[in-house]
Formats: structure tokens, sequence, C-alpha cells
């Protein structure tokens, strides 16, 4: 296992209820849109976390508080200590032209690559609960390829209500780009129903999955499914080798 | 190669016992720490648990912190390891797990440090199938290999580090030109591999074992299981603690949990499918070799009676 690098919490920020950026020193070198972090919370315990911002000096977290670590992380303050370690994982497949297709949270690691490649990115499809739990929001504003859906209107809300998978489903796109779907496994099962309608091949869409793990380096097991470890092989993996897991996973 | 008579053998294997932290079957349960040679125990076949823990023990301190400060705990080895009595399959288990902790500080230091003395089989148990894996019980690869013949023991160094150790305890013994016993041993039941067939074995109906209570014995005896958690431990002020691993099992229910709350393998059998599967199929696309030495500690430990080579036959 890699080193663990002590590293000061920069600045907070709130995106949604129970859901906040952190951003805390760099001390980890190069991190690739698409990878992920141990982050530990001493007496705590230890999480992997994607990274939704790279950058020299900093890199920045977007968490929902769900567990035991990251409950302990939203009782930090700026100025607070935490560790961190890697990057692990593959990245984000380079190409021409994305696009991305998000659910929940699941933009937080998609906004890193949006970040760094901004020209080719066509389209983002962005589906959330309502219109508070989007994350992102003044960025969501400055991106004008982005399409917003809710479930739920709530009030002062004028963006549509359904799924994501309306959004696709009206869209007027070529199947030549690049797809990258970022969310909980069931919505990745629906949406890449949704593009293979729309004429997308198997080999274009990629998905970013997420499994329980301990070390990051293939050794605790459990992020096994078949002949992958989550951890080293993925998080990002392509359609068709997610459809010839030994496992159903989305 | 040497011969010795049964006291000579005590009288070395004593002064490996004085000087280094020596382990050696101590009964037919497990590997433990000697310190006198009575305590060894001459007559199994293989020990009930293999000796993957000494390598990799079942709780391991891998930090130290504070609220302020964290800081990697390396094994304390002051002394050498010695592993004595190891057999074939154990120490092909043991080549299979420098693979998988190649890069782990912690299992290196230890491996490192340790020298392996194995010991031929002269019988084997009902459970034994090593030979379906192309081992041989009569010949492995350790630092020194032993070959038992009831009132006298072969020594035959296979390594550097063997052949060092036997020229400096045992520089008053000549060289012998006798050559041991050779023995055929009968195994009762041999498994044919063919790495196409196994792929059958993804289309197998696991519910068949629907007996499996998912105990996680036979992923605690197996000698190449490598599975872990990681938990912080805190002291009672909750401001110091400890980072420890601690060894986890794919039958347990919560070990392909998600976020969510959502369980990957949620059946029983599911979880034995995984277990078989990840020994015959995925271990050789990470590892390059299989998962199972044929030891047959799997099929002896499990208490309904599950037995691996009828699952791989069917």
């Amino acid at each position: 296992m890699d080193k663990v690098k002590r590293t000061k919490i920069l600045k907070i920020k709130e995106e949604a209820p129970d859901i906040l950026t952190f951003r805390v020193q760099n001390k980890l070198g190069g991190i690739e849109p698409g990878q992920f972090i141990f982050l530990s919370i001493n007496t705590v315990g230890e999480a992997p976390i994607s990274v939704s911002s790279i950058n020299e000096d900093y890199i920045e977290l977007t968490v929902k508080k769900l567990g035991l670590v990251t409950t302990a992380l939203f009782q930090k303050k700026v100025g607070d200590i935490v560790y961190i370690r890697g990057p692990y994982g593959n990245c984000f497949p380079t190409a021409k032209q994305y696009v991305l297709v998000a659910g929940g949270f699941g933009l937080a690691p998609l906004k890193a690559l949006i970040e760094k490649k901004q020209k080719n990115v066509k389209k983002l499809f962005y589906g959330a609960k309502t219109f508070e739990d989007m994350i992102f929001k003044d960025e969501l504003k400055k991106w004008q390829f982005s399409e917003l859906i809710v479930e739920r209107k709530t009030k002062g809300c004028h963006l549509p209500t359904g799924l994501v998978t309306d959004l696709i489903e009206k869209a007027k796109m070529r199947p030549i780009s690049t797809v990258i779907i970022c969310g909980p496994p069931i919505m990745i099962r629906f949406v890449s129903q949704s593009l293979e309608k729309k004429g997308f091949k198997d080999k274009k869409i990629y998905a970013s999955l997420e499994k329980t793990m301990y070390c990051g380096t293939g050794l605790c097991g459990h992020c096994n499914i078949g002949s992958y470890y989550v951890c080293k092989d993925g998080p990002v993996f392509r359609l068709d080798n997610i459809k010839n897991f030994e496992e159903k996973i989305i | 190669m040497k011969l010795l008579k049964k006291k000579e053998f005590l009288v070395f294997l004593e002064t490996l016992a004085k000087k280094n932290d020596f382990y050696a079957p101590t009964s037919k349960k497990e590997f433990g720490r000697i310190r006198k040679v009575d305590d060894i125990c001459f007559d199994y076949t293989k020990t009930e648990m293999p000796a993957k823990s000494i390598f990799f023990p079942r709780e391991e301190i891998m930090m130290r912190f504070s609220e302020k400060k964290i800081r990697i705990v390396k094994p304390r080895l002051k002394r050498k390891t010695i592993i004595f009595g190891l057999r074939s399959c154990d120490l092909v288990a043991i080549e299979i797990m420098d693979r998988i902790f190649e890069n782990d500080l912690w299992y290196k230091a230890r491996r490192e440090n340790a020298i392996l003395i194995g010991m031929a089989c002269n019988k084997t148990d009902d459970s034994c199938f090593c030979a379906s894996f192309g081992i041989n019980p009569r010949n492995g690869d350790a630092d020194l290999w032993v070959i038992n013949e009831g009132e006298s023991f072969f020594l035959q160094p296979k390594t550097s580090v063997g052949r060092k150790l036997v020229n400096k305890l045992l520089k008053n013994i000549p060289n012998t030109r006798k050559k041991p016993k050779k023995r055929r041993l009968k195994f009762k039941k041999k498994v044919l591999f063919n790495k196409k067939e196994l792929q059958k074995l993804k289309e197998l109906n696991f519910d068949n074992w629907e007996e499996c209570l998912a105990c996680g014995s036979c992923t605690t005896v197996c000698p190449t299981c490598h599975c872990f958690d990681v938990v912080d431990v805190v002291e009672q002020d909750f401001k110091r603690g400890v980072r420890k691993r601690v060894w986890a099992s794919c039958m347990e229910r919560d070990f392909s949990r998600i976020a969510g709350d959502l369980i990957l393998r949620n059946k029983r059998t599911d979880r034995l499918r995984q277990f078989v599967l990840d020994k015959f199929i995925y271990f050789e696309h990470h590892y390059g070799h299989m998962g199972c030495v044929g030891c047959g500690r799997c099929i002896e430990t499990c208490p309904v009676g599950i037995d691996i080579r009828k699952i791989l036959s069917k």
C-alpha cells in the first residue's frame, strides 16, 4: 500500500443537502479524471472517494454523507487535517467527442473530465431527484452543453420532470461520440438500453462502477467481479466488458 | 544429500529452534512456535490450518495513529523465521501467495526473513488431491527438503540458503550416496483438469449445493485465500489507535455490500460459486496459477461435507 499523505482542508462548499465539496491540498501529484483516492480520518477509517476537480495545488472531493468516514468528514472544518493516498484505478478514455450521462452525485467524477476537456464535451445529460439535490449548480449554468431533468418538481424549479433516459431519447445526436455513464447501477442499466436504441455501440459506452474496497491494489479481494478487480482494472469499464462479467452488476 | 539418524536430526532441529523463531506442526492441527523439539508432531499428513498465518497473520497492525500523526508499523523481526514440516502443497501455496503479495510491505518483510524446510509425504489422506495439479508430494521447492524414513532422515538442500544452513550446522556429517526409498503414493480421487472444461464451471448450477452454510471455514483453512478487511481500532480516549487488517471471507454476506445497501451475492450458493470460480478461473487470470493446490483442507473442514472435487467433476 502506498504511503498515506497528510493534507489540509482548504475550502468547504455546500452543493446540496448532505453533499459537500472539500478542497484539499494535492499531495499526490498527477491524477487523471476517473481515478479515485482513499481518504482516511484517523480513529474512524478509510473510504474510496472520486476526485471532482484536479489542480496542481489542490484536489476537490465531492462527498455525500453516507457512511462512517463521510459522516466524520462532515464534522471537519477548514484547516483540519485528513489523510489521503492514491491515486488508484484507470481513468476515463480519451476521445474526440464525449457524451456524458450522470445521475445524482455521479456527476462528481465527470466534473474533473469536463474541466479538463470542456471543448470535447458535446452533451451532458444530468438527472437528480429534485433541483435541490443537484450538485455543482453554479457550474451547470455555465456549461451550455448540459441538459437537466428532475424526478420531482419543487418550488421555483423550471426543469422538466422525468428520468435521464427521457432526455436521451428526445435528444438529436449521431451515435459517434464516446459515452460515459456515472450513477447508480440501475441507472447505468437503463441508460445503456436507451443508448443502444439510439444506435450507440457497446464499445463506445463506458461506465464507472463502484464496489466495496479496502486496499486499492487488488489484495483485499472485496471488489473482485469475475476476472476483474474494480480497483485495479476499473473503476471505468467498457459496456461490452460489463455485460460479460461473471456476475450481473448492472 | 545427507543422511541423519533420528537423534542427530532432532539435535539439528533443536539448534535451529534455539537461535530462530522456529515453527513446526505442534499437533495435527497447526504450525506453532516450537521451543522444545519434543513438541514437534511428526505424525501428520497435513495440518488442519496452513502456514499462511505466519506471513499473513489473522490480524496485522499496519499503522498507528494519533489525531495528528500517522505512522506505518513494520513487522518486528529480530531473528530469522524457520518453518519446518511444510508439505509440497504448502510450498506451492506459499509460491502463489508470494505472487499475490508481491508488493506488500508487511508480507514481504516476513517472507524475506524466512527459511522454508519441507518434508516429503509418506502417506495421503482421503481428501488429498495435489497430484491433480501436477504437484509431487515427494519433492517440493523448499530451501531444505527432508525425507522421513522413520528412524533416519535424508536432508537435501535445494537453495543456497539451505546449503549454507546444512554446511554450517552439519559440517561433521559426510554426504551420502544412499538414496531414499521410492514410494508411490495412492490418491483416493483424482480430478482431471482441462482448461476448456474448467470454463464450464461458469454454467454450473450451484444451487445444487444448497446445504452450504456460508460459514467461511473453507476460506479460513485455504492456504491461498488472501482477502482482508481494514479496520480502525481506537483506544478509550478516542484519540489514539491502530489501523489493522483482518482476514475476511467471500462467504460473508457483507463482503459484497455496496452503497445503497445493495448486496451483490445475497444467496449462500452465489458466494460458494464466487469461491470456486475464483480459485479455478479468476486466479489463473490474475496470478498465472490456479488458486487451488489440492491440499484438501476445505474438504476436511466443511461441516456439511461439500467436496470441491465433486463440484469439479460435475
